[in-house]
């Protein structure tokens, strides 16, 4: 009985920890990220994030694909799906009012953002050597929207889900 | 039992209570553990952040354009980045810092290089074994699998690595001063060095090779492509590769090596039959695109 009576209170133990247990929380890892309706790359934009933004993650409705993640961002209004490849699970601090990413952040709240190889590298880097970067600016002009990218699918009778499984 | 269970109740609200004063209260030890382990990975950093990458890759696509030149054709890049998103969106890696973009070098020489991020650049030599859309997307799934796997980034010396997160770890402090900014800055030459060096006159071993091709067979696979023309552009690269060239014929393992290997894989799965009018399509609009490359 006071086996019973031990593992009864355990459980209760572990289950108001959960309880408490804040929602796991994410950062986009990338420049700019589209929040979709679906798992999908495809999927309707319901809104965009950018690099630093914390994301809480919810639970992952049954038979959704492993490389997606259902989130939300209750301060900008936003729900929706996000590929894992643009998110990781360490902390981004950005700075205030930086473009990119700087280190105005404290302690280890500064994690990785805007740390290292970074503009103010490329620019010194760019200031010492004879290195052109113009073509690398043109190309990464070329964007081509999800409509295009869609209409290329369907035409080709390619697959059409953009990474849904 | 009966006792016990008239007070489940209240030993569950006691529990609950316990439980949110031992959270209140570890809440601090929690935050503070947190904290220090927090700044020791950002000490011991072992990997660089897709931000960094995206720096890197930018270095090395521009060191290797600033001795090629550019095929400036609008619509042929137009149509490779298209066709390019239309494969990463179905690799196990869609997103990067920058995104996927994709440039012509004018060159006979059969050769590409995918700079870490990201950044494909592929020559006229190499887009002329293709003869389909289907085979432009082996080439194309193949240099998206360096990026997926970061081939490019993982030929940075383990040395650059430990200077430069050495560098970071010193960095915690507010601000990244000047003196901070010449090392790492001396520490990126170095590293865009070993990327370069790697992509252009060494090449990658043999095994990643072989694993970005079957990363690309996968990926073609996923998007709806006909994997077989992997094959088929492997074909046409042998008879125009010539022996002792400083492009793939260097770089790379000899296609024969890769088709073997590639048609190992292709006996193993099922055959992707496209139907008539999505081949006709496809051929179209490839013939459009680089019909003259």
């Amino acid at each position: 009985m006071s086996r019973v009576c031990l593992a009864v209170a355990a459980c209760l133990v572990l289950a108001s920890a959960a309880a408490f247990a804040d929602p796991p929380q994410m950062s986009v890892t990338v420049q700019v990220v589209k929040v979709r309706a679906t798992p999908s790359a495809l999927g309707k934009i319901v809104g965009s994030l950018a690099y630093g933004d914390r994301v809480t993650v919810l639970d992952q409705p049954a038979g959704a694909p492993q490389t997606w993640r259902k989130i939300s961002v209750p301060e900008k209004g936003i729900q929706g799906w996000v590929s894992l490849s643009a998110l990781t699970d360490k902390p981004i601090k950005l700075q205030a009012g930086s473009e990119t990413a700087q280190t105005g952040a404290s302690g280890g709240e500064v994690a990785l953002a805007g740390k290292g190889f970074n503009e103010d590298v490329e620019k010194q880097y760019k200031a010492e050597g004879n290195v052109d970067y113009t073509w690398v600016d043109r190309m990464e002009g070329y964007s081509p929207t999800d409509d295009q990218v869609l209409a290329f699918l369907q035409k080709g009778g390619l697959n059409t889900t953009g990474g849904a499984q | 039992m009966r006792t016990f269970l008239r007070l489940l109740p209240a030993a569950v609200l006691v529990l609950a209570f316990s439980g949110c004063a031992s959270m209140d209260l570890s809440v601090g030890n929690v935050m503070a553990v947190g904290q220090g382990l927090q700044n020791v990975q950002t000490a011991q950093q072992t990997e660089f952040t897709d931000e960094q990458e995206y720096y890197i890759g930018r270095a090395v696509a521009a060191n290797i354009l600033s001795s090629r030149k550019v095929y400036d054709d609008r619509k042929a890049t137009d149509y490779l980045n298209v066709l390019e998103r239309a494969l990463a969106i179905y690799s196990d890696r869609p997103d990067t810092f920058g995104g996927y973009h994709v440039l012509i070098m004018d060159s006979d020489e059969i050769n590409a290089f995918s700079a870490p991020g990201g950044l494909i650049l592929v020559s006229r030599g190499l887009l002329r074994c293709a003869t389909s859309e289907d085979s432009v997307a082996a080439i194309l799934a193949h240099e998206t699998s360096h990026v997926v796997l970061k081939h490019g980034l993982n030929a940075i010396k383990q040395a650059r690595k430990t200077a430069a997160f050495t560098q970071l770890g010193i960095a915690t402090a507010n601000t990244v001063g000047g003196s901070n900014v010449q090392q790492l800055t001396d520490i990126f030459k170095d590293s865009i060095t070993d990327v370069t060096n790697t992509l252009v006159n060494n090449g990658y071993s043999r095994d990643l090779e072989f694993q970005a091709d079957q990363m690309a067979l996968k990926i073609m696979r996923n998007a709806g492509y006909d994997p077989s023309a992997f094959t088929a552009m492997l074909q046409v690269m042998k008879t125009k590769l010539k022996p002792g060239g400083l492009d793939f014929a260097k770089t790379h393992p000899d296609p024969k090596d890769r088709i073997q290997k590639v048609n190992e894989t292709l006996a193993s799965q099922p055959a992707v039959v496209t139907p008539p009018q999505a081949q006709a399509a496809r051929q179209a609009r490839y013939q459009a695109a680089l019909g003259n490359i």
